[in-house]
């Protein structure tokens, strides 16, 4: 017997083939046609510009920066720059991720706990990371473990909060609902509040990712450590004006693989997300 | 379907007084030491097998009274007891279905995952168990085929589907259910009404309870075979009313009986809605 009425299924469910195009429903272009296009008109434009407006030494024409960039490349030095800030970044990025998650949940779940550490954290938080690097140094010295470590505790912030939020303000009615089947509180923790909580703690994660590579390349740039803040300032120090551009460019294009990356991570793991904001199916 | 406990009727000698499932005695609640009172000396008990419905004004108290029956929330004084045992946390014989499904399903789960969700972490009952009951659940509300989909995939009524199977899955031997169709359109609302109908005819034979707290008269009329009226706040049982309509039941027929009409006409006089009815007022 079925009991399901005609009336009560959502449009367009049931068709597997609208399944399996996948849940974003508006399939997403690979690439942003318009944008690139405005990208390539405003690089002729700066062409046309240091070619025959401004002629410094200083700045130099894009094409000698591609020039530069793709020499970089080609000869693997910039590869091997860009590998090494990215791994630094990866690994603060990660290990803030292995910190923050449990701290934010323990905050979240216990009022005591967040209670007792509120004071130090309303401290710290507004304290520029930056700041910190001379500590760093003379704590670590200079090298991967202090440009991690500040990494890691830039990073950890928004991460920790968006953890402690997301907890902190599951919904009520999905607490009652296991609570209701038994489940005691450590239960509960994992099976309702820490998967309420991964919305926000993949946003936290996509703010810290841009946090994080602004804290490697900074504490690259002043201590010189290697990477492609090294090689920014390697660059500018041997006046190969077009070099340093393509560093910088360098660093550019890593963020935007990076939040990308995160992004498409986002996408697939708080897929749900995405469906409530596409209005999904339902109603 | 396997029963999985005894009916109390089995147990009992022939012509013994059968005591009720569930006894409410004389349940009093504030929220805070000097707030008013929400529930003052409500008492009333329910036999097993019987379908009972609470109905009450808007904000007379319903919801405090499911949740204080399920455990959820400690009476001030009076108790809530389940075959004599008393109530004080969430007793694996209930089950609740809240009215708010977009809030009380897990949109991270599969419609399988989340009525599995009571069951999954329980030692008692083997893997093969677990799947019979969540495919017979599932069955049972007509979402057969379904089980893959996430509820942000689903409709408003087939996600209350999932809920009620959710807790059928259980094997509650109380269901309860807090409005449970206030959010679902009218047409979607009679589809699971009639479900309901047809998850009690499935569960008879283990005689499982359903208690169903509403504000909407036509609809604790039609599902249930024995309604309590409920007072203004601080709430009581004003009336208890028996509903001796045939089965099965038809949302036009049975609606349009004479014994609907007066039971309808009785609760209306009870509520003091009789006032708004003959016009004096307009009708919501």
């Amino acid at each position: 017997m079925t009991l399901l009425k005609a009336e009560d299924r959502a449009p367009g469910v049931g068709a597997a083939a609208s399944r399996r195009t996948g849940r974003g429903r508006r399939t997403r272009p690979l690439f942003n046609v318009r944008g690139l296009m405005f990208a390539a008109g405003l690089l002729l434009l700066l062409e046309a510009l240091t070619t025959w407006v401004v002629k410094s030494a200083y700045v130099p024409r894009p094409s000698q920066v591609g020039a530069a960039l793709y020499t970089g490349i080609v000869s693997g030095d910039l590869l091997a720059d860009a590998g090494q800030t990215f791994a630094t970044f990866g690994a603060g990025l990660l290990i803030a991720i292995v910190v923050a998650v449990p701290v934010g949940v323990l905050l979240g779940a216990s009022a005591t706990a967040f209670n007792s550490v509120k004071l130090i954290i309303e401290f710290l938080r507004p304290l520029p990371s930056v700041a910190l690097i001379p500590f760093g140094i003379l704590i670590l010295g200079v090298g991967d473990t202090t440009t991690i470590a500040l990494t890691v505790y830039a990073a950890s912030w928004p991460i920790l909060f968006n953890t402690y939020y997301g907890v902190r303000d599951a919904d009520p009615v999905a607490v009652d609902t296991a609570r209701n089947f038994g489940l005691g509180r450590a239960a509960v923790l994992r099976r309702v509040l820490l998967p309420s909580a991964a919305v926000n703690i993949a946003a936290g994660v996509r703010i810290s990712g841009a946090i994080a590579l602004v804290l490697t390349v900074t504490v690259e740039i002043i201590t010189s450590s290697g990477g492609l803040g090294y090689a920014i300032v390697q660059m500018q120090t041997a006046i190969r004006n077009a070099d340093m551009y393509a560093a910088v460019f360098a660093v550019g294009l890593l963020g935007y693989a990076i939040n990308a990356a995160v992004a498409g991570l986002e996408r697939k793991i708080v897929f749900w997300k995405t469906d409530a904001r596409d209005g999904g199916a339902g109603r | 379907m396997a029963t999985d406990f005894p009916r109390l009727t089995d147990l009992a000698e022939p012509g013994a007084v059968v005591p009720p499932i569930l006894n409410v005695t004389e349940l009093r609640k504030r929220y805070q030491a000097d707030g008013p009172l929400v529930c003052d000396r409500l008492s009333f008990s329910v036999n097993q097998g019987d379908f009972v419905a609470i109905i009450g004004p808007s904000g007379c108290g319903k919801s405090t009274l499911l949740r204080m029956i399920c455990g959820l929330l400690p009476p001030t004084s009076g108790e809530v007891s389940l075959r004599g045992q008393r109530i004080d946390a969430p007793p694996p014989e209930m089950a609740l279905v809240f009215q708010d499904y977009t809030r009380s399903l897990f949109p991270w789960l599969t419609v399988e995952r989340n009525v599995k969700f009571p069951l999954a972490e329980r030692g008692d009952i083997t893997k093969a168990e677990k799947a019979e009951r969540v495919a017979e659940a599932i069955k049972t509300v007509g979402l057969a085929g379904f089980e893959d989909y996430h509820p942000g995939e689903l409709s408003g009524g087939m996600q209350q589907r999932v809920a009620i199977a959710r807790a059928l899955a259980f094997r509650p031997q109380i269901l309860l259910l807090d409005e449970p169709f206030a959010s679902v359109d009218a047409l979607t609302k009679e589809g699971l009404e009639d479900t309901l109908l047809a998850v009690r005819e499935r569960f008879a034979d283990s005689g499982m309870t359903m208690l169903l707290v509403t504000h909407d008269i036509d609809e604790a009329i039609y599902l249930a075979d024995r309604i309590l009226v409920l007072s203004k706040p601080p709430c009581h049982v004003a009336e208890e009313l028996m509903v001796d309509l045939p089965h099965p039941k038809n949302q036009v027929s049975t609606r349009g009986m004479p014994e609907f009409q007066r039971i309808r006409a009785r609760i209306h006089d009870v509520m003091g809605l009789s006032a708004q009815r003959d016009g004096s007022q307009p009708a919501a």
